[in-house]
């Protein structure tokens, strides 16, 4: 049952993400991109990862995808007078075909044990009825605690950079501000 | 505090993170002409990290959560380089911020938490804690390289930074997905018992590895993953350029050597080959491509690259297997590693900052335009000469030393062709580090004598850089004459790789 | 037990499912009226045009300011923020059992170390809207 829904899910992932590679309207890209990543959360809940298909399609298929479109459509088309055709295509599909074929093999004649079967814990939570978010907290905040403190770091470099960079006048807001500031104060 | 963890442990790491929030938030409260404080304040915190690390770590050796956060010598080592680094860096940007960047805050505050991602890339233990601190610190680069954003050339090194940086992120990660799948850990000391257990490597940890080298390959810009760094050397704001090349270099090689000599040592013969091939094309390339070019950030930037060759040299020995055909740990070659990062590091630093203070007089990186540099500002053209006199690898400065380290290790290990390799590859060097000499001491400024002595009289070094400058030229000839010391904290680092951790009393409180 | 996982996704997919057929249907259902010949069809350039407002639209693309992309950005960053949260919120009990003050404090760390990145962006006007 669970493998007829995980080939379904496969496909429609692959051909998300190939219609992202292949087609030349880049907002149909998107919308292709979005096809392939909620066939990503549809897959992580194959393998009973219900967290990760939340956050998958909250961050990913909601949140990017809206900045991919809001990028768009902030480019003015006729900006863009790049040639999307370059010599280096067939070597890039070659390497392409490349990886994919090793990594197939690899796939085929690895023995990986964390892929053979289920994780016994995952599908215990499931049977149980609950949505595991409890072991993801637990995992979370304690094993993990110092990765999670310094995503938290990440997020403000992203923040700060972001709007330092996208800001669009440099030159009023930090003096105003800074100078009512003072005021207000003395 | 907690009910099993000493978190205290991390107080430097702490104080790291409250100066990068401390100067964020004073950017936005102080008044614009007070902002020029910001850095010197990011300086005392930064001392005040290293001291209490120091202090409070100098005979610790603990693991928190099993060994996600390790605190040894190695750490302590890095931890100590790596903040004097970026407070050094951080006191070389001085005069280029006011003059060229309008976002002190954000470049000071970004600066130090990058500095907080380099000094966790060296302490963790496992690969996914070492991959989100990478990213911490890629991520800051990011927006270092495009903070002068009306600047063309700042733009597309950020674009191109970016793309590549998310690239070799994402090729890293898949690599470690499959090394996890493999082995069911990521933790450095869990890879290491299974690749003893298990001498034949399967298939999908072969290519995981390969994968995890690839994407750290890219990260420290060795061939053939090598290609983006000189346009985005080129383009970055040139302190970011100067820390792009130490000190994400530096980190990186924090995190490679934890991570070979506590994971991957059992299979060196599997992967040593490979990492020498990677290092004779890096040395070859990087130098010989140097030659050819006429802006100096770039030929900088190769020679960065040919640098990252002899330091894969050293990773490439960090085990010799015995005569009984068990592994044996290279300190030599991890005190190589370490201490030429050190004196590469202070050489590259000086370089780069002559550059900076160049480019804010002329103009230009152009290396025609350092013609007759030696009569405009003597002082320059000297510091100049001895930091690429040490890069070369010249006796009495601090390359020749470390060079000497590393090569000896390489040589030793069986290596003696790649050592040999090495010294060619820095004789090439001596070339076209030659040629920048004989341009500021040898040529004569190509403008008539009286614009000369207008140029002479304006041509000085702000404070700041010249102090900066004074302590890098006495660091290298420091570090030529006298590299005791500086040797014996590396060995002592190199001793906590080498050794297993006793850290049974040390997880429960 | 793992079927009632199964059904409870398997509803939904049968919500999508519904979702994408009714405007697959009707467009089909528009086509094979045309092909019954049930439906004219005559197109003229002006029955062809895009359709805004009862105008012919003019003028090229429209440019957004950029404005809306420092938004978007920001919202991608508080919308990582909120997924932390939720698995720390529903563990907050057993959390708070075995550590006591300290499942409070690191995500007080966290959200103090967000909530610089909120304060710098309210200070650098990053949040109104002129």
């Amino acid at each position: 049952m669970s493998a007829i829904v995980f080939y379904v899910l496969a496909v429609i992932t692959v051909i998300g993400a190939l219609g992202v590679v292949l087609d030349r309207n880049v907002v149909r890209a998107t919308l292709s991109l979005l096809i392939a990543m909620l066939g990503v959360a549809g897959i992580f809940l194959v393998a009973y990862a219900e967290f990760l298909a939340l956050a998958q399609i909250l961050i990913y298929a909601g949140a990017v995808t809206i900045v991919i479109l809001f990028a768009i459509m902030l480019t003015r088309t006729t900006d863009l007078n790049i040639n999307l055709d370059n010599p280096q295509r067939p070597v890039a599909f070659l390497i392409a075909v490349g990886v994919f074929v090793l990594l197939t093999l690899t796939f085929i004649y690895s023995d990986v044990p964390q892929l053979a079967e289920p994780d016994s814990v995952a599908v215990a939570i499931a049977e149980s009825n609950s949505t595991g978010f409890e072991t993801v907290g637990d995992s979370l905040f304690n094993q993990w605690a110092i990765p999670f403190e310094i995503a938290s770091v990440i997020l403000l470099v992203a923040m700060v950079g972001a709007i330092a960079l996208a800001r669009g006048d440099d030159n009023e807001p930090a003096v105003d501000a800074s100078v009512e500031i003072n005021e207000v104060s003395a | 505090m907690s009910a099993n963890v000493n978190v205290n442990l991390l107080t430097p790491e702490f104080i790291l993170a409250g100066m990068g929030l401390l100067v964020l938030s004073l950017d936005l409260v102080l008044p614009k002409a007070r902002r020029g404080i910001l850095p010197w304040i990011g300086v005392a915190g930064l001392i005040a990290a290293v001291a209490t690390a120091l202090i409070y770590r100098w005979d610790r050796v603990e693991e928190l959560y099993g060994g996600v956060f390790i605190a040894d010598r190695y750490s302590l080592f890095f931890f100590a380089f790596l903040v004097i680094l970026g407070g050094a860096v951080m006191i070389a940007s001085v005069d280029y911020v006011k003059q060229h960047i309008k976002f002190p805050g954000e470049y000071y505050g970004i600066l130090i938490f990058s500095i907080l991602g380099m000094v966790l890339m060296a302490s963790a233990g496992e690969l996914l804690t070492a991959y989100i601190a990478m990213e911490l610190l890629s991520f800051s680069l990011y927006v270092l390289v495009a903070l002068r954003k009306y600047d063309s050339k700042s733009n597309e090194s950020a674009a191109k930074y970016i793309l590549l940086g998310a690239f070799s992120s994402a090729i890293m990660l898949y690599g470690i997905s499959m090394v996890w799948g493999v082995t069911g850990t990521t933790f450095y000391d869990g890879i290491a018992a299974h690749l003893t257990a298990n001498p034949d490597l399967d298939i999908g940890l072969i290519v995981g590895l390969s994968l995890i080298v690839a994407g750290l390959g890219f990260k420290v810009a060795a061939v053939p993953f090598h290609m983006w760094a000189p346009d985005v050397y080129e383009g970055a704001p040139t302190p970011v350029t100067a820390y792009l090349a130490i000190g994400s270099k530096a980190a990186a090689f924090a995190l490679i050597l934890r991570l070979f000599s506590e994971g991957l040592l059992p299979a060196i013969e599997d992967w040593r080959v490979l990492i020498a091939t990677l290092a004779a094309a890096t040395m070859v390339l990087g130098n010989l491509v140097a030659i050819r070019q006429e802006n100096i950030k770039r030929m900088l930037a190769y020679s960065s690259i040919g640098q990252v060759g002899y330091l894969l040299l050293g990773v490439a020995s960090l085990g010799v297997v015995d005569a009984g055909g068990a592994v044996v740990f290279s300190e030599r070659a991890s005190t190589g590693i370490m201490v030429h990062l050190v004196g590469y590091a202070v050489a590259n630093l000086a370089a780069f900052l002559v550059v900076a203070v160049v480019y804010s007089r002329t103009g230009s990186d152009q290396i025609s335009d350092y013609r007759g540099l030696a009569k405009k500002s003597p002082y320059l053209s000297l510091v100049l000469s001895v930091a690429l006199f040490s890069l070369a690898g010249l006796p009495f400065f601090a390359g020749f030393v470390t060079k000497f380290y590393l090569f000896t290790a390489g040589a030793e290990a069986g290596f003696l062709w790649l050592s040999g390799l090495a010294m060619v590859a820095s004789l090439v060097s001596l070339y076209y580090y030659l040629r920048v000499i004989q341009r500021a001491y040898v040529d004569q400024p190509s403008e008539g004598d009286e614009e000369t002595a207008v140029e002479r009289s304006t041509f000085f070094v702000p404070l700041t850089s010249w102090l900066m400058l004074g302590v890098l030229f006495v660091g290298m000839i420091l570090i030529g004459v006298w590299p005791t010391e500086l040797a014996a904290a590396a060995d002592s680092a190199s001793d906590a790789l080498g050794t297993v951790r006793d850290v049974s009393t040390a997880l429960v409180r | 037990m793992v079927e009632d996982y199964f059904r409870q996704y398997g509803l939904i997919t049968v919500f999508a499912a519904i979702a994408m057929v009714v405007p697959i249907s009707m467009l089909l259902m528009s086509w094979m009226a045309t092909k019954i010949k049930v439906r004219p069809r005559r197109p003229t350039p002006v029955k062809l045009e895009t359709y805004e407002c009862g105008y012919g639209p003019v003028g090229g693309q429209w440019t957004f300011n950029a404005r809306y992309y420092t938004f978007a950005l920001l919202f991608v960053i508080f919308d990582v923020e909120t997924v932390f949260l939720y698995p720390w919120a529903s563990e907050f009990g057993v959390l708070s059992a075995q550590f006591g003050v300290f499942a409070l404090l690191e995500v007080a760390v966290f959200g103090v170390i967000l909530g610089i990145g909120w304060g710098y962006a309210w200070r650098k006007r990053a949040l109104e809207w002129r």
